[in-house]
């Protein structure tokens, strides 16, 4: 195999990275699929390094996220929610930011080019929250204490394609309670990689 | 979790090796998988095709696939649980004592 070699996306993989394309440019929660569009651009310029010239609150948050998650705090949140942003806002531009940020470090891992955006899908922002999501333990409302498995619970359809990618990129949720299985790596040296990332990512988790 | 995943499998492992990949973890083809996460993650242009040819050739595609999807998952759990404030529990801070590593004040339980 020569260094410069691309290792193509298997099907499983290619859709998940697809259904992210096409979940990004459709309305969300709060947003018109145009505008997740423009925040997931703006997750692609700023993990390449491109700077932004004159970003608004969102776009700024939207890099925030992507380049450094780990530096925020509670008072970002609060000073974000006081600013007239919503608890949904803010949680609907973070799905974007993380999952964009997931199917292009795989891409970006095996030589594949980033899937474009497609143009984006017209309608009205669905306005669908969870309405037992209530804040507790965490900086937004959950369905929940606050935890990896409910971080976009306040927004169930990204917390379904939060769930959906999890599953086809890593492991779904009960499969995560078999230690000893192999899927092109043993669990162990794909937690060997979780570790790493995180600790590169200065996360704790 | 990787701790966890090697006990229960009878797989020795340095944990030491997540904080400095120069300590061989002892688990197969770790420091191939190392150097790859770290190359994707960083996107570190100069050296992902070398970490890339490097796992495949050792370990195969397939396991290549897997290591850049599992590092893109992490990419994303990382930062959703940052940005939404999830603490630490206590095995986590037990884990990062012991590796050294210095847990920031708001995420502790």
């Amino acid at each position: 195999m020569a260094a410069e070699d691309v290792i193509p996306l298997p099907q499983r993989e290619s859709a998940a990275v697809e259904a992210t394309v096409r979940s990004v440019v459709s309305p969300g929660a709060t947003l018109t699929g145009n505008r997740r569009r423009e925040l997931a651009m703006a997750v692609r310029d700023a993990a390449d390094g491109r700077a932004a010239t004159a970003p608004d609150q969102e776009e700024a948050l939207a890099r925030h996220f992507t380049n450094a998650a780990h530096t925020i705090r509670a008072h970002h949140v609060s000073e974000a929610l006081k600013a007239g942003m919503t608890a949904a806002r803010y949680v609907e531009i973070l799905s974007l930011a993380a999952r964009v940020s997931a199917v292009d470090t795989m891409c970006f891992g095996l030589g594949v080019e980033p899937v474009p955006f497609p143009a984006p899908i017209d309608g009205p922002p669905t306005d669908t929250v969870d309405p037992e999501a209530q804040f507790n333990q965490g900086w937004v409302p959950t369905v929940g204490p606050a935890s990896p498995p409910n971080a976009l619970s306040l927004l169930p359809h990204d917390d379904e394609a939060m769930h959906q990618l999890h599953g086809a990129l890593y492991l779904s949720i009960p499969e995560m309670a078999e230690t000893d299985m192999e899927r092109g790596l043993h669990r162990t040296q794909m937690e060997l990689v979780a570790a790493r990332t995180s600790l590169l990512n200065e996360c704790f988790f | 979790m990787l701790r966890v995943s090697a006990r229960r499998t009878g797989r020795e492992l340095d944990l030491r090796a997540v904080v400095d990949p120069e300590i061989e973890s002892m688990l197969t083809h770790g420091a191939e998988l190392l150097a790859f996460t770290d190359a994707a993650v960083q996107r570190d242009r100069g050296a992902i095709g070398k970490a890339r040819h490097r796992l495949a050739d050792v370990a195969g595609a397939e396991a290549t696939v897997r290591a850049a999807a599992v590092a893109g998952n992490f990419q994303m759990m990382n930062r959703l649980l940052d940005a939404i404030g999830v603490r630490v529990g206590r095995a986590g801070m037990k884990l990062a004592i012991e590796l050294g590593l210095k847990v920031p004040q708001h995420l502790h339980p």
